[in-house]
């Protein structure tokens, strides 16, 4: 919309960012932006009054040193929160793409993205917990993608080339670079590490034309797809969140069926399936914004702090999908969140 | 940010200005009248408002709440318009600056309005303080004014800040006692920017339309008419507004159903009526 400046318009500059070449690099890439300096990132990012949603329509960029923690335990929302080794860590906060069932709009206030410049801090901080695991036999397991979508930016900010040479050479170390981005053009020419799990979010189209607003059409998500897997990637597929519209399971099972037609799933490390879900105050925080998508207005019940369909659905969804899909692979490569 | 379940007003403009020399221009050019039910100056025609606030802080907040409570409508964009001190190396005498921060000179405390629509003008840093400058300002680095911080302050309570902007006209060099100044002089001032400043009311209200409301007229009135005739608790209301917003996301042309009530004779029966609407507006 032309009434709306272009995203990252005004870029705040937090004074501890400065001199970091990510932050040269950022402000080499907007010249035209406009630079204001701020002493911390909460100062724009936690201001009361803001609307997501409105923000969204013209983002900008907030510039920042992140302090300790650099690492975080996973989220018992991910399909492999059993492991002591799961982590997650936030090098970017908030994600260019808006999708509607995306949980980040009910965290933050904000709909502007924070890129934390001191992504070598965040490296060490993992490199440290490396060699105190809570579980030393099996592989730690770090999402870096996973309050954002990092390769979404990379022709703006390389941050997965830089964390996959940084996991290149570590030992039992796994990160997961989850994406719904089209852009594997952008690392094409890194050399594959198996230390590096590319995970795309793949929905059928009518659902990813409804509610992933902003997010590469599913026929682009899967070319990218396909050339990470011949390329010689790990590649994980998530179909999750598993959106129950009319109709689920014919256009879910025709999804798969087009998937597996065109993807080699010897090929595939794993999939993660999973319905809908969020932390129940991030549900409650979006309703009370009065969100224009009807999955915030439908029947869910609430366990353990989280909105979701009841039980009875969730089996009925996930019990029904996993046997269609394994159909296609191994039970045992289906991760599922219940 | 309101108390409203649903807003039945259309958006207004509220411009707020501290000097009498500031206000006048605008409220000619934009043929705004007197409303005598305030004992200060507000001014109005059709949606647009002009609140007078004196120079200074201290009547923000009485003022803006008494407006709001007035004309009860939650869906409100404020506008300060006024002139500020420049410096010689930011800014010229005559020119229009949108600011995109503003520094509170006593607390130190910053805010930041959120620039969302292109705009015409240049943007600025201003620094609001609590007596007027007049030795140069060599202390500050941006512009100088004595009310947008509390301005922010006040209306962030009552909007979200995309819906609140700040256009400020550099009158002086922080040099008032140097140069021949009068109110003429700063009417004039605005007079000149007069044609930029309603390009960007235009402009801003498109960040209203950015978000209408889920519910339109109809549906209000609807959900209102089964309020009263049912005599509707405020949980059933709200849960009836819940599944009205699901029930147009998900038929945005088609009427809500067709309902003939009369008054309940009992709670009991009140009940069976609502939970059958509600099963309607999911079915």
């Amino acid at each position: 919309m032309q009434n709306l400046l272009p995203n990252f318009s005004h870029i705040y500059l937090e004074n501890a960012a400065i001199g970091y070449s990510i932050t040269d690099l950022v402000l080499s890439k907007f010249p035209k932006s406009k630079i204001l300096k701020i002493n911390h990132y909460k100062d724009i990012f936690n201001r009361t009054g803001q609307d997501f949603q409105t923000q969204k329509t013209s983002m900008k960029l907030i510039l920042s040193k992140k302090p300790e923690p650099f690492i975080y335990p996973a989220s018992d929302m991910i399909q492999e929160y059993s492991t002591p080794n799961a982590f997650y860590n936030t090098p970017l906060i908030n994600c260019l793409y808006n999708c509607d069932y995306c949980f980040l709009q009910g965290m933050y206030q904000s709909g502007n993205l924070v890129l934390f410049v001191n992504d070598e801090d965040f490296m060490d901080a993992i490199s440290v917990k490396l060699n105190h695991l809570d579980d030393p036999q099996n592989p730690m397991i770090v999402s870096i993608s996973y309050n954002t979508d990092i390769l979404a930016m990379e022709n703006i900010i390389p941050l997965s080339s830089r964390w996959i040479n940084y996991a290149r050479n570590k030992k039992n170390l796994f990160i997961e670079i989850r994406t719904k981005s089209a852009l594997f053009s952008a690392i094409k020419n890194i050399e594959p590490s198996r230390n590096v799990i590319l995970s795309w979010t793949l929905s059928p189209q009518p659902i990813s034309e409804k509610y992933e607003h902003c997010a590469p059409p599913l026929d682009k998500r899967l070319s990218a797809v396909k050339q990470a897997i011949e390329k010689g990637w790990e590649v994980r597929l998530c179909f999750d969140p598993v959106i129950i519209i009319k109709n689920w399971y014919e256009i879910y099972c025709k999804f798969f069926d087009k998937i597996f037609m065109e993807i080699d799933t010897n090929k595939l490390k794993d999939i993660t399936l999973g319905v809908f879900r969020m932390n129940k105050d991030y549900f409650n925080r979006i309703r009370k914004r009065n969100p224009k998508s009807d999955i915030y207005y439908q029947k869910y019940s609430v366990q353990n702090k989280t909105v979701s369909p009841d039980m009875h659905m969730r089996k009925e969804v996930l019990g029904s999908l996993e046997k269609k899909i394994s159909q296609f692979l191994p039970k045992t490569k289906i991760l599922k969140w219940e | 940010m309101s108390d409203f379940p649903f807003s039945k007003k259309l958006p207004i403009q509220c411009i707020i200005s501290a000097l009498k020399a500031e206000s006048v221009p605008l409220v000619h050019y934009f043929g705004l009248e007197r409303n005598p039910n305030f004992n200060f100056p507000v001014f109005s025609r059709d949606d647009l408002f002009l609140i007078g606030i004196g120079v200074g802080t201290i009547n923000i907040n009485s003022r803006v709440q008494t407006f709001i409570q007035s004309v009860k409508n939650d869906s409100v964009q404020f506008i300060n318009i006024g002139t500020a001190g420049g410096k010689k190396n930011i800014s010229k005498i005559g020119n229009i600056y949108l600011i995109n921060k503003i520094i509170d000179d006593s607390s130190k405390r910053v805010f930041y309005p959120d620039i969302l629509l292109t705009h015409s003008f240049d943007e600025n840093i201003l620094t609001t303080v609590a007596k007027g400058v007049k030795n140069g300002g060599n202390k500050y680095d941006s512009l100088v004014d004595m009310e947008a911080s509390e301005i922010f302050k006040v209306c962030s309570k009552i909007v979200s800040i995309h819906n609140i902007s700040f256009l400020k006209i550099v009158s002086d060099y922080m040099d008032l006692d140097q140069i021949n100044f009068n109110q003429e002089k700063i009417s004039f001032l605005i007079k000149s920017k007069l044609g930029l400043i309603k390009e960007f009311l235009n402009r801003f209200k498109f960040l209203k339309e950015l978000n209408p409301p889920i519910l339109n007229i109809i549906d209000q009135q609807w959900i209102q008419n089964i309020e009263s005739q049912l005599l509707l608790t405020r949980t059933q209301t709200l849960n009836l507004i819940s599944l009205t917003k699901g029930y147009r996301i998900r038929q945005p042309n088609v009427l809500c159903p067709q309902i003939n009530i009369s008054k309940p004779q009992s709670k009991t029966q009140r009940n069976r009526i609502y939970k059958n609407i509600c099963a309607k507006l999911t079915a």
